[in-house]
């Protein structure tokens, strides 16, 4: 092997790996769109992973037949006739404000048809995409509550960021209901070691116990307000002395994923039409 | 004709690892042991093991852009690591006579310097705050154990296919 050729090899890797590191660092963060090349080969893969992944939960779920209980009774039943209340409630303002159907939150049931197989973080693949009415950032939840949000979408398929994912997610706005009262915090983050979602910026005054429930608030670009996110799992003194911090055990059961709804709130994608159209997306209280 | 063998089959195992493997896997039973499939890297560094480093070094990048692309949070990551791994799995095996414990030993480092190499970009891109101590106890440590024994399978069948297939000289590519 000639001296040259060495030196040329090495050159070549240098200049790769320049390369990569740059596509990186380009396609490092929030996306709007996918390359047509990307959303061929996602939804091409997608599709055969779908023949693969929904008889293997199918398969899982004879041998797992009970699957874990989120909540206790007691819980369902308090969560029940909080909801009723609500609804009841809801349905009254809206008659007062006038409020059009066409307003109404929707949900697009979706398969899970892949798990990224790289825990560092956690993503899943949904089987529906921009054709059913899946757009960026639609709050993804299952029958027990809220578990993320689409960060990718193309024709037929849409990525989910899940709640336990630690890649920069903007933090979720939320409410901490407690007896005493409700209380504004941002949920951010993920204590790996504790298997508890993190809820920040708590004023002090508030009495968090265990059990008390965090929802989603109204006041989030994304997230329609009053998606259960989880309970109350533990207290800790805040970062800046005059706040608290609350471990939050998430409601929805995020590892065994099969059937999800996305979902479609036309306030929400008003809202992120007209900040585009403004230029004023803020990246605060998504 | 053997590639389009190869394609196949890592292809066929890049999706099992998004999604079979994604169901019977210890974290999908809520355990802290997380297993990382990494068997798309077994295959590319089996197959640089008998096709040389440059075969290794395609097919990783060819595979790990596929994978980026279909999982990663970003774009080149994977391409990256895999090519490298390939790459210096078939300059390994070049050093060393070729038998079951080489290929046993270059399988299983590969294996582990590829999981370190990926967990390394994902903290240094901020794409996850997992620390080191548990992402090396509990993610690396166990992955690689079952990589390994996940491994043999991938290396039987991929040197089925390379002997039934082609009939060239093996040290050609």
């Amino acid at each position: 092997m000639s001296r040259l050729f060495g030196n040329r090899r090495l050159l070549v890797l240098l200049l790769s790996m320049i390369a990569l590191l740059s596509m990186m660092g380009m396609t490092r963060g929030e996306r709007n769109e996918l390359t047509l090349p990307e959303r061929w080969i996602k939804n091409v893969t997608d599709t055969v992973g779908s023949g693969l992944y929904r008889p293997t939960s199918v398969l899982v779920g004879w041998f797992h037949a009970s699957p874990p209980e989120a909540a206790t009774s007691t819980q369902v039943l308090q969560l029940k006739s909080q909801l009723a209340k609500l609804q009841e409630e809801n349905r009254q303002l809206k008659e007062i404000i006038g409020y059009r159907k066409g307003n109404e939150v929707s949900y697009i049931a979706a398969h899970v048809v892949a798990r990224n197989p790289d825990r560092w973080n956690n993503r899943v693949v949904i089987d529906r995409g921009t054709e059913d009415g899946v757009l960026l950032n639609m709050p993804v939840i299952t029958n027990q509550g809220l578990i993320g949000r689409v960060t990718a979408v193309t024709g037929h398929m849409a990525d989910v960021q899940l709640l336990t994912d630690s890649d920069e997610s903007p933090g979720i706005a939320a409410h901490l209901q407690t007896t005493h009262g409700t209380y504004f915090g941002i949920v951010d983050g993920f204590d790996e070691g504790r298997k508890r979602l993190v809820m920040k910026y708590i004023p002090a005054t508030a009495k968090p116990k265990k059990g008390d429930i965090v929802v989603t608030s109204d006041q989030s670009d994304i997230y329609t307000g009053g998606l259960l996110i989880g309970t109350v799992d533990g207290v800790a003194p805040g970062e800046y002395g005059v706040d608290k911090t609350v471990y939050v055990k998430p409601a929805a059961s995020l590892e065994q994923l099969s059937y999800v709804l996305v979902v479609r709130d036309p306030e929400k994608i008003q809202l992120r039409q007209f900040e585009r159209q403004t230029g004023a997306a803020g990246n605060g209280g998504k | 004709m053997y590639r389009a063998v190869f394609v196949g089959c890592l292809f066929f195992l890049l999706v099992l690892e998004g999604t079979v493997l994604q169901w019977v896997l210890p974290q999908a039973w809520g355990s802290t042991i997380v297993i990382v499939p990494q068997l798309v890297v077994a295959g590319v560094v089996i197959l640089s093991l008998f096709r040389g480093e440059r075969a290794g070094l395609i097919y990783g990048f060819g595979f790990g852009l596929l994978y980026d692309v279909v999982y990663g949070p970003v774009l080149g990551m994977h391409a990256f690591t895999m090519a490298a791994v390939g790459y210096f799995a078939g300059l390994i095996s070049r050093q060393f006579a070729p038998g079951a414990i080489v290929s046993l030993l270059t399988t299983s480092l590969s294996i582990t310097v590829h999981l370190i190499m990926t967990y390394g970009l994902f903290r240094l891109f901020g794409l996850t705050d997992m620390d080191w101590n548990q992402a090396l106890v509990y993610h690396v440590a166990p992955s690689v154990v079952f990589n390994v024994v996940a491994a043999l399978p991938v290396d039987r069948v991929f040197r089925w296919v390379n002997q039934k297939w082609d009939t060239r000289s093996l040290s050609f590519d």
